[in-house]
């Protein structure tokens, strides 16, 4: 699963959230590490809800202009658990293999 | 960065994703604050899309099976003109064939380019899956040697023009993104396969062992080089038997008729050029209509 795409799919984890919400919690979720240009968001949302992931959750009309709030569905949350799942794995490996397990020094 | 300014980039994407989430990217660029990184991913996101609408195009299995002729059948026309040039060569060596100046350095000179092409098929064709990639490669550089200038425009004036560069980015494109010149086959069927791989053999008999360059006598109208004249006579039989039943047939034509568009030569010899652009065209824009897909119920 690419970045934006896990950061994406992480957002959404906590509820609806329209375009520039998702880019502002992408950046929070990375630390400030990633920042989610326009382009690239929308690229992977319609991605996203072309493979099932997401779906459009509501419309709400603001300062006269439509916002769209997207959700996860259920096949995003199993992508997600199943990406959470291979990088704790990886980071556990990591982990054992440094000699760090149970709390990096 | 202004609205105005966001919308321009906007045309970047294709048109259903800029109705369906066009609005909402401008309130987020005015969000956002813009910025040239901005205006540089939406173009480059727009530029991806595309061509992935494009690339996807070409996935659908009648695109495929398309290509796999294309795989088979371009290779194999290439093919008849190494025979033609070499059996030209042989007979300006021998003397058969009275020779003007500069003829070694060009026109023969290509010989080695030619005669390449017979290594090509036979590659694609029993190399299996890296076969294709090797001829695939080598088609590859074949056409960038050509484009580059080593086979200059005033070969058009022979009328080769169109099947000595563009054929060969046909075969590419049907090398580099099918399932290669053995499926092209079973989708021709022994019915298409047998009577085009006999034509093509008795060219080479025609041309290597008898010396029959016009059999149809067709340069007599256009002034074509025989290879030309075989070409036609492959291509349109394999369109006859097969390209206007099937769908794969039909892109298959759309792709191998569309070199025949050869507007360089058009200039040369304007008449009867003429008439073969307009048939070609008709039958570009005929199979071309024909093999749009259906609007989902």
């Amino acid at each position: 699963m690419q970045e934006p795409t896990f950061l994406i799919l992480t957002a959404l984890a906590a509820g609806p959230q329209h375009g520039y919400g998702i880019i502002t919690d992408a950046a929070e979720i990375s630390q400030g590490r990633v920042r989610l240009r326009t382009g690239t968001l929308y690229a992977a949302l319609d991605r996203l809800r072309g493979a099932g992931m997401i779906e459009v959750d509501r419309e709400e009309v603001v300062d006269t202009r439509m916002r769209r709030y997207y959700r996860i569905t259920a096949a995003g949350a199993d992508a997600l658990a199943a990406e959470v799942r291979r990088m704790r794995h990886g980071a556990e490996t990591a982990a054992r293999r440094l000699g760090t397990a149970g709390g990096l020094a | 960065m202004n609205q105005k300014w966001s919308r321009r980039l906007l045309y970047a994407y294709p048109r259903r994703h800029r109705a369906e989430y066009g609005e909402e990217m401008l309130d987020v660029l005015a969000e956002c604050g813009g910025g040239p990184r901005e205006s540089l991913d939406l173009v480059v996101s727009g530029l991806r899309m595309r061509l992935g609408a494009l690339g996807a195009l070409w996935t659908t299995p009648e695109w495929r099976d398309a290509l796999a002729v294309a795989a088979l059948v371009a290779p194999l026309l290439m093919t008849i003109s190494t025979v033609w040039f070499v059996d030209s060569t042989v007979r300006a060596l021998t003397g058969e064939l009275t020779t003007g100046p500069g003829y070694w350095s060009g026109f023969a000179g290509r010989v080695p380019l030619w005669t390449s092409w017979a290594v090509i098929a036979a590659v694609a064709w029993w190399g299996g899956v890296y076969g294709r990639r090797f001829a695939a490669a080598a088609v590859l550089a074949l056409c960038v040697y050509m484009f580059t200038g080593h086979t200059p425009l005033t070969l058009s004036m022979y009328g080769t023009m169109a099947l000595s560069l563009v054929v060969p980015v046909v075969a590419l494109a049907g090398l580099a993104f099918s399932d290669g010149p053995r499926r092209g086959a079973q989708v021709l069927g022994r019915r298409v396969t047998v009577p085009m791989v006999t034509v093509a053999g008795l060219t080479f008999a025609a041309q290597g062992l008898v010396g029959l360059q016009y059999p149809l006598g067709l340069h007599l109208l256009s002034g074509e080089t025989p290879y030309y004249e075989y070409a036609w006579v492959i291509m349109l039989g394999v369109l006859l038997l097969n390209g206007l039943r099937t769908a794969s047939g039909r892109r298959f034509g759309a792709l191998l008729v569309a070199p025949l568009l050869d507007l360089g030569h058009l200039v040369a010899v304007p008449w009867p050029r003429a008439a073969e652009v307009a048939v070609a065209l008709l039958l570009v824009l005929a199979l071309g209509v024909r093999s749009r897909p259906r609007p989902a119920a």
